[in-house]
C-alpha cells in the first residue's frame, strides 16, 4: 500500500465529493437501466452520489459548543463567561442567563430578569458579588434594553447550543461511516473536536478581552461569538491535520534492523 | 439610616418575593431583610447580618441544611463532625441517578445539622447551594432533638412552589418547626414558622440578637418593608 491511494469510484460520470484529499465518500452506484434517457442517466448518477457525500458537522458542533464551554476573561482573575449557573439552582431559583463567574460561582456577575429590591421593579438587572473591581457594576444595576437582548439571546442559546452539538456529533459520525476510511475520518473527527475545544477557548477569551472594553455586554458578545470563530477554524484546522497525521502514519513503513549475532 | 439594620414583615403577600404562593396554606410566613448605611455593592447576605442570623437560629433550634463546604461521608445516618453532625442523601439506583442528572438535581446531597452559630453563618455562603440563587433550604427542628429524618425526595421538594404545604404535611409531624428560604435574588429570607409559638419566639430572638449587635430592628408592614 506504500504510496499508493485507494482508487476513487468508477464509471457512471458520477461527481464526487472528497471530504478532503484522502477520505471519500462511498456512492451507491446506479441499478442498470435498460431504457433511460440521457438525462435520467445523468440525474441518476449524479444524484445519490451527491447526496451521499457525508457532510463535516463542524459548523454546528463548533456553534453549540459555544453554549457549554468555559469561555475565559482574561484579566478577571478565574472569571469566565457561561450560560449556566454553578452550584444547585432550583426551577424556582434565578433566572439568570448569563454568567461571569469563577469556578466555584462566588465571584459572579449575572444577568437576571425579575424583581429588582433597588428599583422596586420587574426588570432586567445585573446581579454580582466579587467582580465590581472588573466590571465596575454594582449589584442590581438595571441592563436596559441591551441587556434585555442579551437575556433572551443567551436564554435560547443555552438550549438551541445543546441541539446543534447533538446535530453536529451525528453529522459526525454518519460521515465516519460513510466513509470510504472510517478510522482516518474517526481521527478526523476526534482531532477536530478536540481542536474545536481549544479555538473556542483561545480565540473567546481573545473575543472577551476586546469586547471588555466595552461593557460585560461586549464580554460576552466578544467571548461567544470568538469562541464560535475559534471552534470552527480549530474544528477543521484539527481535522486536516488529524487527516495528514493519518496519511503519514499510514504510509510510512519501519524498516526492521537485520538481526546481527552477538560477540 | 446610619446603621445597619434588620426587619422582619409578617404575612406577606407578593408574589415577587419568590417564596411560592402567599399567605401559605398551612403555617405563617415572616420575611425578614436587611439593610447598611453605605449601599451594597455585592449580591448576598452580608457577614454581620448572617451572623445576627445565625445567632438567632440556633439559640432556638437545631439547624439543618445541604452543604458543600464539608467532605461528604459515604453513610445514610447521621455522622459527628467536630460538634456538628453530617449525613448523605443520595438517590438509590443507577436509573434514577441517570434521571437526576438529566433533570439537574444533585444526586448526592450532604446535609449539615448544627447547633453551632459559626458553622450556620455557613450556609448564607455556600456556592454549592447558592444563598444568593435560592439555592438553599434551612430546616429549623427542636433544639434539644436529634437531627430530623429526611429524605432528598422530601428535602428538594421544598424548593418546589408548594414548598409551604409539603413542609406542613410531611415535616411537621417529624419535629421540624419551621424552615427558612431565600427570596428573590437571596435579598430577602422567608422563615415558615408551623407554629404560632415558634413564630413568637422566633421573631423576639431576632431581635434580642440584632440589638445585641447594636443593629436596628423593626417590624414592618410589607410596603414600608418594600421600601426599606
Amino acid at each position: 500500500m506504500s504510496g499508493r491511494r485507494q482508487p476513487g469510484p468508477l464509471g457512471g460520470g458520477a461527481v464526487v465529493e472528497d471530504i478532503d484529499a484522502g477520505t471519500l465518500a462511498r456512492i451507491g452506484m446506479p441499478a442498470p437501466a435498460f431504457a433511460q434517457t440521457a438525462e435520467q442517466v445523468q440525474s441518476s448518477t449524479t444524484g445519490p452520489a451527491v447526496a451521499d457525500v457525508p457532510m463535516a458537522g463542524g459548523i454546528p458542533y463548533a456553534v453549540g459548543q459555544a453554549s457549554v464551554v468555559r469561555i475565559p476573561v482574561p484579566g478577571t482573575n478565574g472569571l469566565c463567561i457561561e450560560l449556566r449557573p454553578r452550584g444547585w439552582v432550583p426551577q424556582s431559583g434565578s433566572t439568570s442567563t448569563l454568567f461571569f463567574q469563577d469556578p466555584t460561582g462566588k465571584r459572579h456577575l449575572r444577568l437576571d430578569y425579575g424583581y429588582n429590591v433597588k428599583t422596586r421593579t420587574i426588570d432586567y438587572h445585573w446581579n454580582q458579588s466579587g467582580t465590581h473591581a472588573q466590571f465596575g457594576i454594582p449589584d442590581h444595576t438595571p441592563a436596559g434594553q441591551a441587556g434585555e437582548v442579551a437575556y433572551n439571546a443567551a436564554k435560547y442559546f443555552r438550549y438551541a447550543g445543546r441541539v446543534l452539538i447533538v446535530v453536529g456529533v451525528a453529522v459526525d459520525v454518519v460521515s465516519i461511516v460513510q466513509a470510504s476510511k472510517p478510522m482516518r475520518r474517526a481521527s478526523q473527527v476526534v482531532a477536530g473536536w478536540a481542536a474545536s475545544w481549544v479555538g473556542c477557548k483561545v480565540v473567546g477569551a481573545g473575543g472577551a478581552a476586546v469586547g471588555t472594553l466595552a461593557s460585560p455586554l461586549g464580554t460576552a458578545i466578544g467571548g461567544i461569538g470568538g469562541c464560535i470563530i475559534g471552534g470552527i477554524g480549530g474544528y477543521y484546522a484539527g481535522s486536516a491535520i488529524a487527516g495528514e497525521v493519518y496519511d503519514w502514519a499510514e504510509n510510512t513503513f519501519f524498516t526492521p534492523l537485520p538481526e546481527v549475532a552477538g560477540p | 439610616m446610619n446603621q445597619t439594620a434588620i426587619f422582619a414583615c409578617r404575612d406577606p403577600l407578593g408574589s415577587h418575593w419568590q417564596l411560592g404562593p402567599l399567605p401559605p396554606s398551612e403555617g405563617r410566613l415572616t420575611l425578614i431583610g436587611w439593610s447598611q448605611p453605605a449601599e451594597r455593592r455585592d449580591a448576598g447576605v452580608p457577614e454581620e447580618v448572617a451572623g445576627v442570623l445565625a445567632r438567632a437560629l440556633t439559640s432556638i433550634a437545631r439547624v439543618t441544611f445541604p452543604c458543600s463546604f464539608v467532605k461528604p461521608v459515604a453513610t445514610d445516618g447521621w455522622s459527628p463532625m467536630g460538634d456538628d453532625l453530617i449525613r448523605m442523601l443520595s438517590v438509590k439506583g443507577l436509573g434514577r441517578r441517570i434521571l437526576s442528572n438529566f433533570r439537574g438535581t444533585p444526586t448526592d446531597i450532604t446535609l449539615m445539622s448544627t447547633r453551632r452559630p459559626e458553622t450556620a453563618a455557613g450556609l448564607f455562603d455556600d456556592a454549592g447551594f447558592p444563598w444568593w440563587q435560592q439555592g438553599q433550604v434551612v430546616l429549623l427542628s427542636k433544639a434539644d432533638a436529634p437531627p430530623p429524618g429526611i429524605d432528598g425526595e422530601t428535602l428538594l421538594a421544598l424548593f418546589e412552589d408548594d414548598w409551604t404545604k409539603r413542609a406542613a404535611s410531611q415535616l411537621a409531624p417529624g419535629g421540624i418547626e419551621g424552615i427558612l428560604r431565600p427570596g428573590v435574588d437571596g435579598d430577602v429570607a422567608g422563615l415558615l414558622s408551623l407554629t404560632d409559638a415558634f413564630e413568637q419566639v422566633s421573631l423576639e430572638v431576632l431581635q434580642r440578637e440584632t440589638r445585641h449587635d447594636g443593629f436596628d430592628w423593626a417590624l414592618l408592614p410589607e410596603k414600608a418593608f418594600a421600601l426599606r
